[in-house]
């Protein structure tokens, strides 16, 4: 066989691939159980589980994860809640301003967010909003919108109009056939949404930084701690929601398959 | 509410008309069908048919005109407010929920006692041969079942009409043949009126008590199918109903039933098809009602003309010629296999018709 001799490449290099992709968070991983001397996590000096049996050793971190989960929490379930809304009128509506409201949905996702945090920014002064926590919300809500519907179309896309028509025969009302055929139909992609929205604004320091005011975001204290090191209970809270946000996805695809299998 | 059999129609369309942006798909169309039919609705693609389904299911607003179920204006009123249900083209069977649950959403929409649900469920889908199937997914099952599914799911709800859309057409020639049937048991044995879209005329003819054949938007011509098949009335309905050979020719003696061909030739039809005054017609006769005989063995049949084969194709019941004459072009002529006499290509031969087989078209 001709490619024989080659075999090893395409593993080697998906192997290479991977690696690549997780080193860095495998180190993160790794020097949570370090025991570390002095203030930089940078250096292998020993295990230990003391980070993990004290998390809450710096009480800054638990301030910050708070309005970090609610912010990331309430700009994903508003954002997913409209942006299924206007998937939905944007598949099966012809309106006036359906493209322009296809080209704004399109531009958060295309603005440089030095740019979009900026002029937020400048615009919650003009209005004299004072920004803090209902200003990171309305930032991570704008963004998140535009990945809510592009994630909720595609679903939306790939199903018959006729399923609806046949709710309403079988005397479903509007509402009814919405929520007995219409959601259950689309809710994988109202899910995947959901968990998108969640992780970008979790994750989001660009735009936070923008419009945080004095509220302090889990990557903003990241950010502000490294310059003095950064203590190692980050490591930690960053294992903890790499390990977590992985079992989601996993059981959700576990859901989705068999799922599709009961359908096959 | 009115009773089977009270006279009212189950169906009434009143100069109901459908525009469209750029195209009107039905006219002002009129139709009364009656309680406990079976009615086809027959036509070609964008002849109407299809949108008048859906005007009478609810999912079209008519631009015009009324649609009365039982006597009971029902023009713009939701699907769900009106008692009529739909087997869909694409069966649109609710994949995420399990047979059971599909034939049982209608009932459930409409607050029915869970045991009453059961027992109902469990029943028409013994009427569709289903029994067991009830906890598969759509999806499991076979385009035949699908589509027996989607017609339990509709009856279930003891609908007054029930209404088809080409439920047929997604399904293979022999499965087809089987369902046509076995649509006619249940509609006898249920006794529901069926209006029944279709673009195929032979399974219009095998069902229905009544076609309704749309042309542009308006209907045709409608009857039992023998009598539309029989005088068809229209070169449309002529040729939608299958093959005819067409012949021009001149009233003579509307009496008698005399007509003439272009070389003279005459043609006896029934004088009670020769209605209005005209002069010249158009007359259709059908290719099983030709007999074919060769010229030394005359036919005893009123009209003759002479012929030679140009094509001769055995498919087992029958043959079919196409037979080219002088007086009406070629002619296509269909035999049974009983034994006699097969002719082959450049044989010559009579073909010839009874005066009874005749059609007059316009």
């Amino acid at each position: 066989m001709r490619g024989s001799r080659f075999r090893w490449l395409l593993p080697t290099y998906l192997g290479l691939g991977l690696a690549y992709l997780f080193m860095p968070v495998l180190l993160v991983i790794m020097f949570s159980f370090n025991d570390l001397r002095g203030r930089f996590n940078v250096r292998w000096q020993g295990f230990t589980f003391d980070h993990w049996l004290d998390p809450f050793r710096v009480p800054a971190i638990p301030r910050a994860l708070g309005p970090s989960l609610t912010i990331a929490f309430l700009s994903a379930l508003v954002s997913t809640v409209l942006g299924t809304l206007i998937a939905l009128a944007l598949v099966r509506y012809r309106f006036r301003g359906k493209a322009a409201t296809n080209v704004s949905l399109f531009m958060p996702m295309a603005t440089p967010e030095v740019v979009m945090g900026s002029s937020l920014l400048a615009l919650f002064v003009a209005v004299q909003a004072a920004t803090g926590f209902v200003t990171i919300l309305i930032a991570h809500i704008l963004f998140n919108i535009s990945y809510a519907v592009a994630t909720v179309r595609a679903r939306i896309a790939g199903y018959e109009r006729d399923l609806e028509e046949a709710a309403m025969d079988l005397y479903a009302d509007e509402w009814q056939t919405f929520r007995r055929v219409t959601l259950p139909m689309i809710m994988p992609g109202v899910f995947a949404a959901f968990l998108l929205g969640f992780a970008l604004s979790f994750d989001d320091f660009v735009i936070s930084n923008f419009t945080a005011g004095s509220v302090q975001t889990f990557p903003l204290y990241v950010w502000g701690a490294a310059r003095r090191g950064i203590p190692p209970q980050v490591n930690v809270w960053g294992t903890v929601v790499f390990l977590v946000t992985v079992t989601v996805m996993l059981l959700y695809l576990r859901w989705q398959r068999r799922s599709a299998l009961k359908r096959a | 509410m009115t009773s089977p059999g009270s006279g009212v129609p189950a169906v009434e369309l009143v100069s109901l008309t459908k525009e469209f942006a750029d195209f009107v798909a039905v006219k002002e169309l009129d139709l009364a069908i009656d309680d406990g039919h079976f009615f086809a609705l027959l036509g070609p693609s964008g002849c109407g048919k299809t949108t008048t389904l859906r005007m009478i299911g609810g999912f079209e607003e008519p631009s015009s005109g009324i649609v009365r179920l039982h006597g009971e204006d029902v023009t713009g009123l939701k699907p769900y407010r009106r008692p009529v249900n739909t087997v869909f083209q694409s069966y649109a069977l609710f994949p995420h929920l399990t047979i059971h649950e599909n034939v049982a959403f209608g009932l459930r929409r409409q607050k029915i006692d869970p045991g009453e649900v059961n027992r109902r469920v469990g029943e028409v889908l013994e009427l569709v041969q289903l029994t067991g199937r009830g906890r598969q997914r759509p999806r499991q099952l076979s385009g035949g079942q699908q589509q027996r599914v989607a017609l339990a799911r509709a009856l279930v709800n003891h609908p007054r009409v029930l209404l088809l859309d080409e439920p047929l057409g997604a399904l293979d020639l022999k499965l087809r043949k089987e369902m046509q049937i076995e649509l006619k048991r249940i509609q006898q044995e249920v006794g529901i009126t069926f209006i029944h879209v279709t673009h195929d005329q032979e399974e219009a003819m095998t069902m229905a008590d009544t076609i309704a054949v749309m042309h542009g938007g308006t209907i045709e011509r409608m009857g039992h199918p023998d009598e539309i098949y029989e005088d068809p009335r229209t070169t449309f309905v002529a040729g939608f109903l299958g093959a005819s050979n067409l012949m021009d020719a001149r009233v003579i003696s509307p009496e008698q039933g005399k007509l003439v061909l272009g070389d003279g030739t005459p043609v006896w039809i029934e004088p009670s098809r020769l209605m209005n005054g005209a002069t010249t017609v158009s007359v259709g006769v059908r290719p099983e009602k030709l007999h074919l005989s060769a010229p030394d063995s005359p036919l005893e049949t009123p009209n003759r003309v002479p012929g030679t084969v140009t094509d001769a194709s055995f498919t087992g019941a029958s043959t079919q010629y196409l037979v080219d004459t002088q007086q009406i072009g070629e002619v296509a002529v269909t035999i049974q296999n009983l034994g006699d006499r097969r002719f082959r290509a450049n044989d010559q031969v009579t073909v010839g018709w009874y005066p009874e087989h005749c059609f007059l078209v316009t």
